[in-house]
């Protein structure tokens, strides 16, 4: 066997593992830079979001098809209205292999949104935060720091929400304050990750 | 025990000492756990491959526990009907839990809530295999083969 062909091997395996054991992001971990180019082209670095930003970068990671997140297209641009006047960055990230950037674009038209949706090819950003699921929301502090992880609410109908787990992180966050409740769990689709 | 039964043999759990016991149930025979919902397409997809696998080795100390985590208000308009078409004629579960991040913490603590999500657990309720997202018949029977002849 060439040298080549047993560094490849090697290398592959590598890659294998690093994608098996990606690990979800919590509290308290740091987040490593990324650029990411939506589909209008436009480029997005998250050191220069965190660098612009008074608060902190939303990340949600979304989807045009999942069940669990279309009842909150109903008040999502609210809630991203809200907080991008107190200085957050919003983004909205598909890591789903099995929808399109088109598919992307047109969803996001479609719902008006006013913030961001980034095609994330390869799921390369899914990966560097561990994200499993749509949705599922980090909060990153200025020092991309994870200061929130988990749901937008306990309920994705809206007049069933009787906690509002996102934007109580995002208050104390703009109020100065430690986050009392900085990670939630709830059910929603899986990411399908790239083969 | 069980907060109501459907026609269609669906046992609700309100609470995870109920599905405790449910668990308890199973043992003394492999069993496999699937957490899925009408709403999930991956869910969808692999539902008739575990019916099918269901289906050959249920004479063969093999349990299957479906839980759907549809909405209550979707039990009889969507869970029903869909397990009616697939065939299911043999109990199923619905969690309607109050607080359902509970039963994620409960069954496994780095579990996030993605679904599709199986566990397989040996006759002695040993965990023997855990499947993250939509599987094949070929992947589910490789691991029940393992501990059933």
């Amino acid at each position: 066997m060439s040298r080549k062909l047993i560094i490849s091997i090697f290398l592959a395996f590598f890659a294998l593992t690093i994608n098996l054991f990606s690990v979800t992001k919590g509290p308290g971990d740091k987040v490593d830079n990324f650029s990411i180019t939506n589909y209008d082209g436009s480029s997005y670095n998250l050191s220069d979001a965190l660098s612009k930003s008074d608060k902190g970068v939303i990340v949600m990671f979304w989807s045009t098809e999942c069940p669990n997140v279309q009842p909150y297209n109903d008040r999502i641009n609210d809630y991203a209205k809200e907080y991008i006047s107190q200085g957050f960055t919003v983004w909205a990230i598909n890591s789903n292999s099995t929808e399109s950037t088109d598919a992307v674009s047109e969803h996001a038209k479609k719902n008006s949104y006013i913030f961001p949706v980034l095609k994330d090819n390869n799921n390369k950003v899914a990966d560097l935060f561990g994200a499993v699921k749509t949705p599922e929301v980090f909060v990153l502090g200025k020092d991309n720091t994870v200061l929130y992880h988990g749901r937008i609410s306990d309920n994705k109908v809206s007049s069933e929400q009787t906690t509002h787990d996102l934007k109580n992180a995002l208050d104390e966050i703009a109020a100065g304050k430690e986050v009392s409740v900085k990670e939630t769990k709830a059910f929603g689709c899986g990411i399908k990750r790239a083969q | 025990m069980f907060a109501s039964l459907h026609s269609q043999e669906v046992r609700q759990f309100k609470s995870i000492d109920e599905f405790k016991l449910i668990m308890d149930s199973t043992k003394g025979k492999v069993t496999l756990v699937n957490f899925w919902a009408t709403w999930c397409p991956p869910c969808v997809k692999e539902f008739p491959e575990l019916v099918k696998l269901y289906n050959n080795y249920k004479d063969k100390d093999f349990r299957l526990l479906f839980v759907s985590l549809d909405d209550n208000t979707e039990v009889e308009s969507k869970l029903i009907p869909f397990l009616k078409k697939q065939g299911v004629d043999f109990l199923s579960y619905h969690a309607d839990l109050k607080k359902p991040e509970d039963l994620i913490d409960f069954i496994d603590k780095s579990w996030q809530g993605e679904i599709p999500y199986t566990k397989i657990y040996d006759k002695e309720g040993k965990l023997l295999t855990t499947f993250l997202g939509s599987k094949n018949y070929e992947q589910f029977e490789a691991e029940i083969k393992k501990t059933i002849d």
